[in-house]
């Protein structure tokens, strides 16, 4: 029997409407057919819509932690409305009569069985590479990468005092190449640093004082992107054969899109892994032209933070699955994790929601950091990579949170102290001013997470709040 | 590691790749740094590599310097970065709060996102997602206090307001003041004036040196809004009588609300002296919401005087400046419940007919009677009853007012037998004229039953005489046997007539409402007989009386579904739920 609650619901939901539309169907009673299969894990139905025969959707939970929805509806939404009426219906107690499983769903569930049983050593057929097409395309990365580099350097010869408004934008024209290179990743970095010059209208307003920090970090950045970059397409020029490297970050920077599979067979893969969501939040990223929602999660046997990322780009935002926040522990199977970073991007394919316990939470404060010096150093270390995450996330255990002069501040155990900021992150709703208005002991001996940034100008190194972890609750300060 | 020596050569660096690398090559600045770099690259290497790097620079040519620049800018960049300053030193203050202002929740970003965006954007509809949150007590979630905070900003005001009026006092509480503090500039427009005077609702002694400041250098928006703020101090008449003449009407007007909240004799003066001149217009309303009973008296004394002038004048544009002056003294003592105001108003109507008499250009003394009128029917018990006593007197439009005052204050019966006449066939009164005055009693009789106000019952016996349903459905109760057979003759007629008219599907509608035994029956018909595209209105307003139907009807109710289109089938099946999930117990 499948135990299905609506917060359940609304998370498979590709986004807020279709979950709202999805109940409306049962309110309005358009289901004409309600059934289960005999062992439960099959919800299927009939839903009327605008055309004279009614949809045939079902839920098949036969794989309880990855369940498959069909429908014969023409949305390009999953799963569709029509599936999720289907599910709220089932988990508001309407009525389900059990009938046989019709024939072309059950030769469906059969095919996905023998798909699952297929024995996890069972040879697999190696995955032929197109040389000719990928030395081509590399070829052709490596001459974006000239692009770039010309761009770079033409930009550095006549100097970031002589940015204008035509210069960024001419800029910005011509990293369209780049994306024509195969090098979405190079163009999105190039992108970023003409946005420099932007106002917050898109328009671009030429050169000022404020921005000549910022630009000078994000061209030393695309000086090693050029760098590495063209080290490691001359290796796999070499050697077509060559995976992407997984011991940097730098097949992102260059826009490869990893895909599970490939994750998988490059070892990066953690098992039954339990984790938690710390912080959620969401943005647009002009650069890259997308939303990005961004979850925050601990991973509760090692302690390791990592980060979800779902990307939407503007064009086909209606089309893909929104995320949202999550307030169980997620039960992950296999894990594939990115590579790079302190805090890498991980996906799965499937997950099992289980509610918190106690013991998760002391599993966050075990983890989290008592001794600020020491994760200082890490940090740090981190940072001067050119092509690290300059913002990389960590897990603090603070004796307290309180104000010094007009600034506030975390403290550890041993009396050292961070400032919190909210500068530098535009992205991130600012957070450090909800301080005071919480309740006073959330900022006595708790857990903080928080997003490390240097102040370029001032090379203050601060962290901005993200959300704060007690004993029995997680206190999220972003959305 | 010579800290100094490394942020030298960042910002000689900085310096050059702001310049443009052309200027690079041979800089002596740069080369002056190569020595000290090399000397402490004997102890730290990474100075050793800076050192190589900037001699790279110095020796590159056009061509090369850009790369050399790059070289050196990543490698200092990347130092620099190891070089992060943390700490600060100084007493730590303890944060937090005993009761807290905002409280951690589970609501999903999706649920609060359409929030967020409709603060950060513009367009319709935003209000209903902000209020909606609101009545779902979304804002007490922390992640939202900063978006409220900015919510007083925006830039339709009546969000604004409701932030400032209900969401930010309600959800939050005196805690949120710093952040609203933050953002507080005296010289902004609308947002600054609310801050301000949310930070004195929350702690008006601590917010008294802001409100000042407010009044010396704040815009005109926020000077108001100081004025509002003032009142607790005994200075504070002072400054609102020195605000009485400022330049700004908004301004001036500001101050007189400030002053009617006070009796004492310096604000009475200032107001008395405001009464008299120009300035009457605008201040009548804060002065009517005056109750100091020393202003009261000025109130009736500046009113008789100017009452007395205008019976004096000749010029009809002098006539019609006193009326409307008149004007603002009557609504000055139109909510007022005591002897002397009640004196006054009653003194202006026994005056009706002289005012009749009074002709102006714009406005006429009959303006001023029909004032009167509204004046009373709104008033004390006694004015409706003299209103009442005079109905035959009055034109149509105050006639309406009159029923309304009598149905409020006086017995059903009386009212019954004074004003039911009026819906009876013209006699020998003009058709028109009964016909408005006729119009205005049923007007006034169907607004009544949104209230609590009891009817004679002949009223009805009345309503089915001239067949008017609205006033039947109205007034009408289940189980009547008059009533009963009325509708069903009625239904007879007009199903034969006309089942598809838009009076038949109004009788059905009372039918059902009224639970006649043959509701359902003639509801079907009804149903059946509206063609569903031609008469789509009809059928979505009979949609709604389903809830009125037997739950047995359900059936019969869903078999028509097939000839709706899918937005009509949409509403009808939404009704049908509710029929479905109605109690049965009524």
């Amino acid at each position: 029997m499948i135990a299905l609650t609506e917060t359940q619901i609304d998370a498979m939901a590709p986004n807020a409407d279709a979950a709202k539309n999805g109940r409306g169907l049962v309110l309005k009673n358009k289901f004409a057919k309600l059934h289960t299969s005999e062992d439960g894990t099959l919800l299927f139905g009939e839903c009327q819509g605008s055309g004279k025969e009614p949809y045939r959707c079902s839920s098949d939970f036969a794989r309880a932690d990855q369940p498959t929805h069909r429908c014969s509806c023409p949305s390009r939404q999953f799963p569709c409305k029509h599936c999720l009426g289907l599910m709220y219906a089932h988990a508001t107690k309407k009525s389900f009569t059990v009938a046989d499983v019709p024939e072309d769903l059950q030769a469906k569930r059969e095919k996905l069985q023998a798909k699952k049983e297929k024995p996890a050593d069972a040879p697999v057929k190696p995955k032929t590479v197109n040389k000719t097409a990928l030395t081509k395309k590399i070829a052709a990365q490596l001459e974006g990468i000239d692009i770039l580099e010309r761009l770079v350097h033409d930009l550095v010869r006549v100097g970031l005092g002589n940015m204008n408004a035509k210069l960024a934008s001419e800029m910005q024209t011509q990293a369209k190449q780049l994306g024509n290179a195969f090098l979405p990743g190079a163009q999105a970095a190039l992108n970023q640093f003409t946005n420099l010059y932007a106002d917050e209208t898109g328009k671009f307003a030429g050169s000022t004082e404020k921005v000549h920090s910022e630009a000078l970090d994000q061209l030393a950045r695309l000086h090693a992107l050029i760098k590495q970059g063209r080290i490691d397409l001359k290796n796999r020029l070499d050697d077509p054969e060559l995976a992407p490297a997984t011991d940097s970050a730098i097949a992102a920077w260059l826009g490869h899109a990893w895909q599970l599979g490939e994750l998988k067979a490059a070892g990066l893969v953690e098992e039954n892994v339990e984790l938690m969501q710390l912080a959620f939040h969401t943005f647009n990223n002009a650069a890259k032209q997308e939303l990005v929602e961004t979850g925050i999660w601990l991973n509760l046997k090692n302690g390791r933070i990592r980060v979800t990322e779902n990307l939407r780009p503007w064009k086909a935002m209606a089309h893909i699955r929104s995320d949202d926040s999550f307030f169980e522990v997620a039960t992950v199977k296999e894990l594939c994790v990115y590579p790079g970073g302190m805090n890498p991007r991980i996906r799965w394919d499937a997950m099992t929601p289980r509610s918190r316990r106690p013991e998760d939470f002391a599993a966050i404060r075990n983890f989290a950091h008592n001794d600020f010096a020491a994760v200082i150093k890490d940090v740090k270390a981190n940072l001067k990579g050119p092509l690290s995450d300059k913002k990389p996330v960590m897990a603090l255990n603070f004796m307290q949170i309180g104000k010094v002069g007009g600034d506030f501040v975390i403290e550890d155990a041993k009396g050292e102290r961070i400032v919190l900021t909210d500068a530098g992150m535009p992205e991130e709703l600012p957070s450090v001013g909800l301080m005071p208005l919480l309740f006073h002991e959330y900022l006595i001996g708790q857990t903080l997470i928080g997003r490390f940034v240097q102040d370029l100008d001032t090379r203050q190194l601060r962290v901005k709040p993200l959300s704060i972890v007690t004993e029995s609750e997680v206190i999220r300060l972003m959305m | 590691m010579s800290l100094q020596l490394l942020h030298q050569v960042f910002d000689e660096t900085r310096r050059l790749a702001v310049a443009g690398s052309a200027t690079a090559p041979g800089d002596f600045r740069l080369k002056k740094l190569i020595e000290p770099l090399r000397l402490a690259g004997a102890k730290a290497p990474v100075f050793a590599r800076l050192a190589e790097s900037a001699n790279a620079l110095i020796a590159a040519d056009e061509q090369t310097a850009p790369d050399a620049l790059l070289e050196l800018l990543g490698l200092a960049t990347a130092i620099r970065y190891t070089q992060g300053e943390t700490g600060l030193a100084g007493k730590i203050e303890p944060l937090g709060a005993k009761v807290p202002t905002a409280r951690p929740t589970e609501i999903p970003a999706r649920t609060l996102q359409p929030l967020l965006q409709a603060l950060t954007r513009t367009g319709g509809g935003r209000y209903e997602v902000i209020a909606e949150a609101y009545a779902n007590g979304h804002f007490k979630d922390v992640r939202l206090v900063r978006i409220a905070v900015v919510g007083l900003d925006d830039s339709f005001s009546e969000i604004a307001d409701l932030f400032a009026k209900k969401i930010i006092p309600e959800s939050y509480g005196p805690g949120i003041a710093p952040l609203i503090r933050d953002a507080y500039e005296p010289k902004g427009k609308g947002g600054a004036a609310r801050r301000l005077q949310l930070l004195h609702r929350f702690d008006p002694t601590g917010t008294r040196e802001l409100v000042m400041q407010a009044l010396e250098n704040g815009s005109k928006e926020v000077r108001v809004a100081a004025l509002s703020c003032l009142g607790l101090h005994s200075d504070d008449v002072h400054i609102l009588i020195e605000q009485t003449s400022a330049k700004a009407q908004d301004v001036r007007v500001a101050a007189y609300w400030g002053l009617t909240q006070m009796d004492g004799e310096e604000a009475v003066a200032a107001l008395t002296k405001v009464m008299a001149g120009k300035e009457l217009a605008h201040a009548w309303r804060p002065i009517s919401d005056s109750k100091g009973p020393r202003l009261l008296k000025e109130i009736l004394a500046e009113f008789r005087k100017e009452l007395a002038e205008l019976f004096t004048l000749k010029d009809k544009k002098e006539i019609s400046a006193k009326i409307e002056r008149l004007g603002y003294f009557l609504h000055m003592l139109k909510d007022r419940t005591d002897k002397d105001s009640e004196a006054m108003v009653l003194e202006l109507f026994g005056l009706r007919e002289k005012l009749q008499k009074v002709k102006g250009d714009t406005l006429s003394g009959s303006d001023l009677n029909l004032d009167v009128v509204r004046a009373m029917a709104g008033g004390t018990k006694t004015m409706a009853e003299v209103i009442a006593g005079n109905h035959a007197s009055l034109e149509a439009d105050a006639l309406g007012l009159v029923f309304q005052a009598a149905l409020q204050n006086l017995d059903p019966h009386r009212v019954f037998d004074n004003f039911s006449p009026y819906l009876m066939p013209p006699g020998q009164v003009k058709k028109a004229v009964q016909t408005a005055k006729s119009n205005a009693i049923i007007q006034y009789l169907t607004w009544s039953f949104y209230g609590e106000l009891r009817l004679d019952l002949r009223w009805l016996e009345v309503a089915m005489r001239i067949d008017n349903l609205g006033l039947i459905r109205g007034m009408g109760s289940p189980g009547n046997p008059m009533l009963i057979a009325y509708l069903k003759s009625k239904a007879e007629h007009l199903f034969e007539y006309n089942p598809k008219a838009e009076q038949f599907r109004i009788l059905v509608e009372t039918m059902v409402q009224l639970k006649h035994p043959d509701a359902t029956s003639y509801f079907l018909k009804a149903v059946d007989a509206i063609p569903p595209k031609a008469e789509y209105a009809s059928l979505w307003s009979l949609g709604n009386a389903i809830i009125g139907l037997p739950k047995s009807t359900i059936p019969q109710l869903e078999s028509f579904l097939t000839k709706f289109d899918e937005v009509q089938a949409n509403h009808w099946l939404t009704r049908i739920e509710e029929l479905r999930a109605k109690s049965d117990v009524s």
